[in-house]
């Protein structure tokens, strides 16, 4: 029907439908999912319709199910055995020397299984966030473990699909440790297992959004927004509404590592809809601070202020140095902005220390620079130069790559001898917030 | 905390009352029908650590997928020049 029906038509339409089938009228009328399923379900054939199901049929489909089922429920309870058995394997084989993980893996039936493949893909992808290349050797050691299955117990193409899994994790762990040559290799080889595997989108959606992070890291910003867009549209097609909430978060980021977060905003408020706070308390909080910098950021601190009083009870659930850190940070930056510079400077000075005690060097850099502006600001020499003498244990920590150490080197001898302009300290924090993600950039001392 | 997951066979069941008509729809035979619901299944007992959002629209778009391809290859053999 290519012309809108009168409202005769409709109501007409409406009062012919029994109750039950109204409900489901209702619930289209507001559901954009449900609407977006009816284009699966069997299309009205025009050629040759179906007769309709005699009983027979039906009784025959109902027996195919109900076989179906019984099959379905033995390969479940086998592989929730699996899943049962697989912590323990998992710890027995990382109790062993890094070099005989192998060995037992080979030669070891036990051990392959599809719960212990699933367990060590998964942790592959946890561990790496904390340390990438421990992650990346049990991605590693999964896709060895997977050369063992028995693809016909277990089907060669959701192997497969396990392997692209794998191989995408790899990919984001090689990432991790900014080795790209290694993660674009990791990424080809999720593809080409894809190919291999069930034709499952979620699959392609999982690999895009883990790749759009290296075009990211790569700088190809559009690249990297290209992917996430299509994850995003397969995610949400196929309602996975908390994995898109969290691609638009990383959308928002790309945004903002682009040098434009303004463009993040919109993103943010939308993932914020989507996101099962539940699910994944961490992506919330880590939304919901983004959101608050970017608006700092872009200079609407009063509304930054706002957001930040209602993400305070968020806040104050995941008390470790990480978030409180980033917490003082951007109550800093918002206190700066609303021109209250004593209490600015308070805050800076939390997160600096709560920093330099962690041991996160770049961020105490950074960090150390908006204290540097405040300073230079006010004309607060004294300060400066104390600030720049408590910067030593950076330079020594070895763990900021040489153009950032190029820029504070710089900053630091200005001080010293008394000619750190204002203009001096902007450009040097500029720079470190550009090179933060672009490793590549240099500094130049003269402007 | 987790949420338990129901299982496969849990979300099957409830897909059941209208897998018959889209089998019937697409003309899919009987054993081809609890081939492709195996199948489907079993792929979706597979994926259970994505711990899917929607498992029973998972099901039936693969379901639904599996039938439309079902459906093409046979018209296929019926008439190679289509």
């Amino acid at each position: 029907m290519k012309i809108h029906p009168h409202d005769d038509v409709l109501e007409e339409f409406l009062l012919s439908q029994e109750s039950g089938h109204l409900t489901v009228l209702r619930h289209l009328q507001w559901c954009a999912y449900c609407r977006s399923r009816l284009a699966y379900l069997p299309r009205e054939r025009h050629a040759e319709a179906k007769p309709p199901m005699r009983d027979g049929a039906l009784a025959g489909y109902e027996r195919a199910l109900e076989e179906g089922r019984r099959t379905l429920e033995e390969r479940e309870a086998a592989l929730d055995e699996e899943r049962d058995e697989a912590p323990g394997l998992f710890v027995e084989l990382l109790d062993q020397p890094a070099d005989q993980r192998e060995t037992l893996l080979r030669n070891t039936s036990r051990f392959h299984t599809w719960g212990v493949f699933e367990l060590l893909v998964e942790r592959s992808l946890e561990v790496a966030l904390l340390d990438p290349a421990r992650g990346e050797n049990l991605g590693l050691l999964a896709l060895r473990l997977s050369d063992h299955l028995d693809a016909e117990r277990y089907g060669a193409e959701r192997i497969a699909d396990l392997q692209a899994r794998a191989w995408a994790y790899i990919g984001n762990a090689c990432r991790m440790r900014f080795d790209f040559t290694a993660a674009e290799e990791a990424f080809l080889n999720a593809r080409a297992r894809l190919k291999e595997g069930t034709g499952d989108s979620l699959e392609m959606a999982v690999l895009l959004d883990l790749r759009a992070s290296l075009r990211r890291a790569q700088r190809r910003f559009d690249e990297s927004l290209r992917m996430l867009g299509r994850a995003v549209k397969i995610f949400l097609g196929t309602g996975e509404r908390h994995r898109a909430g969290r691609s638009l978060v990383n959308m928002s980021t790309v945004h903002h590592e682009a040098g434009d977060p303004a463009a993040g905003i919109p993103l943010l408020l939308q993932a914020l809809e989507l996101i099962d706070p539940e699910r994944e308390p961490r992506l919330l909080l880590c939304a919901r601070h983004n959101l608050i910098d970017y608006t700092a950021g872009v200079g609407r601190f009063q509304e930054a202020q706002k957001l930040y009083r209602e993400a305070r009870p968020l806040y104050r659930s995941f008390n470790e140095p990480w978030v409180q850190n980033r917490r003082s940070w951007v109550r800093g930056k918002i206190a700066r902005g609303l021109g209250q510079l004593k209490l600015a400077e308070t805050r800076f000075l939390a997160a600096r220390d709560g920093f330099l005690k962690e041991g996160v060097p770049y961020d105490t850099a950074l960090i150390s620079l908006e204290l540097a502006l405040l300073y230079a600001e006010q004309g607060r020499t004294a300060e400066l130069k104390r600030l720049a003498a408590e910067m030593v244990p950076i330079f020594a920590s070895g763990k900021i790559h040489r153009e950032a150490l190029a820029a504070l080197t710089f900053l630091r001898q200005a001080v010293e001898a008394e000619e750190a302009s204002l203009e001096v300290v902007v450009r040097v924090a500029d720079f470190l917030r550009k090179s933060e993600h672009d490793p590549g950039l240099r500094f130049e001392a003269r402007g | 905390m987790e949420r338990p997951q129901d299982s496969c066979a849990e979300i099957l069941d409830r897909l059941t009352y209208m897998l018959p008509a889209v089998f019937h729809a697409f003309g899919i035979s009987e054993a081809r029908a609890q081939a492709i619901v195996e199948d489907a299944c079993l792929t979706l007992a597979s994926k259970r650590r994505l711990r899917l959002q929607n498992p029973e629209g998972w099901l039936l778009r693969t379901i639904i997928d599996a039938c439309r391809r079902s459906a093409e290859e046979e018209e296929r053999v019926e008439d190679p020049s289509a």
